[in-house]
């Protein structure tokens, strides 16, 4: 319970901190669809997978996120990875080629493993990007970010800044719920409560006696909230002003260069290797076998 | 249940860059029987102190020893730690929100439950702490949510008392109270160390430690600043703390030619006895 430090805002000087909300929301996307492009052939899938994934890292220790807390979270996704590769090595399609063994009649193939890994790749690609993002980031900052872009929106009444308010009360209030459950947890613990030990039903209890306060104190909550913001005279409709304002800086122009470049050379090598075939695009342009 | 801690060491948020130390080499012995309270200012370590005494929190450095079980900063050799918090009932700030079942009655009990109490064990054991802090038995069957501030409290303080412990920790038992409301509470708790039971009482309010501690430790930035009676802190930190009332009377009186045992008024009553000799 103590170590939920993943992506939480950390204040430090790097220029990724300095960069505007907009502008890192926009880098995301980019990354995000870099991501997803799929490449004919699983060696350029993977090795492009890991250049990418190498930017980010590099991102990661400009910005001076831990890669540390990075393996912490993945560690507990291992449960995550081996169902994937069950399913993958008993649901073989027509399109698998790379008999790795054989059990009996049964063949395993390469390309179960192949599969696993590359969505675990993106996984870890995918966490990478949201931690630099989240913790690079204020709250505040992220939602003013969402809310301006989603302005083009208001045109079709879509309420973006009622979206944007709810998005930054609920990050706003996630560290008070975890400080309430830590202490809801220690509570009860004084009053015997075993969290980690015990049978099925006394855990269910005890969840129980977590779960019910803590809905009781953030419904209370709420609630003064609502009325706290009523009597200030809060209406969702009113036109407003911002104390801080976003701004582009120069730094922002050459962060966003560089993420464009990526994304540009990831996006050509993704054109070119859909318009010939099936080509071993490493192949073409570094001059290196790497194929099957 | 002699309680001893040992050169306690704690600090929050290890390793990153808002770490902060709690505690710093804090040594704390406390009697059987007796009555202390722990002030000092927000932040000075007071609640975390008090959750390493039920092992709520293990020391990074030190130790707490409560008769035969130790607290040590080793999670693996923390053996029945579960039973220290029989023995040593922990009162948090604010309890009433650790309430949850669906009646007073079944609340109260679920702490001797949990200790492997039967049923109906429970629920006499619950009767006798909702007796001890006034709630009526008509209240029983009823849910939690509809008593009002200081009932709640009580009832959460209920909690606690049913599992009959020898030691009694409360953090700031009359924060947010009405005057009856803490006074209630502070009766019950007076009442209780008369029966023989160890006080431990977090608070902010001088009045409450002139008229009830027979002990105060004063807590600065993690470490124990002062050891001793009340009536020595005040006149040690005459100037920085919020006298209690009485004893600032008492001491201007003294000053203009009486001759009142500062150490010995706790109520306005012993005053006006006094003056009167």
């Amino acid at each position: 319970m103590n170590d939920i430090t993943f992506g939480r805002y950390i204040a430090r000087e790097t220029p990724i901190h300095h960069l505007d909300a907009r502008n890192k929301l926009l880098m995301m996307i980019l990354f995000f669809v870099s991501i997803f492009l799929q490449f004919n052939l699983w060696t350029t899938n993977l090795i492009i997978g890991g250049i990418i994934l190498l930017f980010l890292f590099v991102f990661m220790l400009i910005a001076k996120v831990s890669l540390k807390d990075l393996f912490k979270s993945l560690k507990g996704m291992w449960f995550l990875v081996l169902f994937l590769l069950i399913i993958y090595i008993f649901l073989p399609n027509s399109t698998y080629t790379h008999v790795a063994f054989s059990i009996g009649s049964y063949n395993i193939y390469w390309d179960s493993f192949y599969q696993c890994g590359y969505i675990l790749l993106r996984l870890v690609m995918m966490l990478c990007i949201t931690m630099i993002l989240t913790s690079t980031t204020k709250p505040m900052d992220l939602t003013r970010g969402l809310e301006w872009g989603m302005t083009p929106l208001k045109v079709v009444r879509f309420p973006a800044h009622e979206i944007a308010m709810t998005i930054s009360i609920a990050l706003r209030f996630i560290p008070t719920i975890l400080e309430e459950t830590k202490r809801i947890m220690k509570a009860q613990e004084s009053r015997g409560v075993d969290f980690s030990h015990g049978s099925l039903k006394n855990k269910f209890r005890a969840i129980i006696s977590l779960i019910i306060p803590l809905f009781v104190s953030a419904i209370e909550r709420s609630e003064e909230l609502a009325n706290a913001m009523e009597a200030r005279g809060y209406d969702p409709r009113s036109k407003r002003t911002h104390f801080q304002k976003l701004q582009f800086h120069f730094i922002d122009i050459i962060g966003l260069f560089i993420v464009l470049v990526i994304f540009g050379a990831v996006l050509t090598l993704f054109i070119i290797d859909h318009n010939f075939e099936v080509v071993d695009i490493i192949n073409v342009i570094f001059g290196v076998e790497v194929g099957i | 249940m002699p309680i001893k801690v040992n050169n306690v060491s704690h600090s929050y948020y290890k390793k990153t860059p808002n770490e902060v130390l709690a505690l710093n080499d804090v040594s704390l012995n406390i009697e059987d029987g007796s009555f202390v309270a722990l002030v000092g200012e927000t932040g000075s370590g007071k609640s975390t102190l008090v959750q390493h005494l039920n092992a709520l929190l293990l020391p990074d450095s030190g130790t707490v020893e409560v008769n035969e079980y130790v607290v040590t900063p080793n999670k693996r050799k923390n053996k029945k730690l579960h039973d220290l918090r029989k023995h040593i009932g922990l009162i948090f700030q604010f309890p009433e929100y650790q309430l949850f079942e669906e009646s007073i009655i079944k609340d109260v009990a679920f702490g001797p439950r949990n200790f492997g109490a039967s049923e109906e064990e429970a629920r006499q054991k619950a009767k006798e702490a909702l007796s001890l802090v006034k709630i009526d038995e008509s209240y029983f069957e009823r849910t939690p949510f509809e008593l009002s501030g200081g009932e709640r409290r009580r009832v959460a303080i209920a909690g606690i008392l049913a599992l009959d412990p020898d030691v009694l920790v409360l953090d700031e038992p009359t924060a947010g109270l009405d005057y009856q409301g803490s006074k209630d509470v502070m009766d019950l708790v007076k009442n209780l160390n008369e029966k023989g039971k160890t006080i431990i009482l977090v608070t902010h309010d001088m009045d409450i430690v002139y008229r009830y501690a027979s002990r105060v430790c004063f807590l600065k930035g993690g470490k124990i600043d002062f050891d001793g009676t009340p009536v020595e802190l005040f006149k040690r930190n005459e100037k920085t703390l919020d006298l209690p009332y009485l004893f600032d009377l008492a001491s201007k009186l003294n000053e203009r030619g009486y001759n009142i045992p500062l150490d010995k008024i706790h109520t306005i009553s012993d005053l006006v006895s006094y003056i009167r000799k």
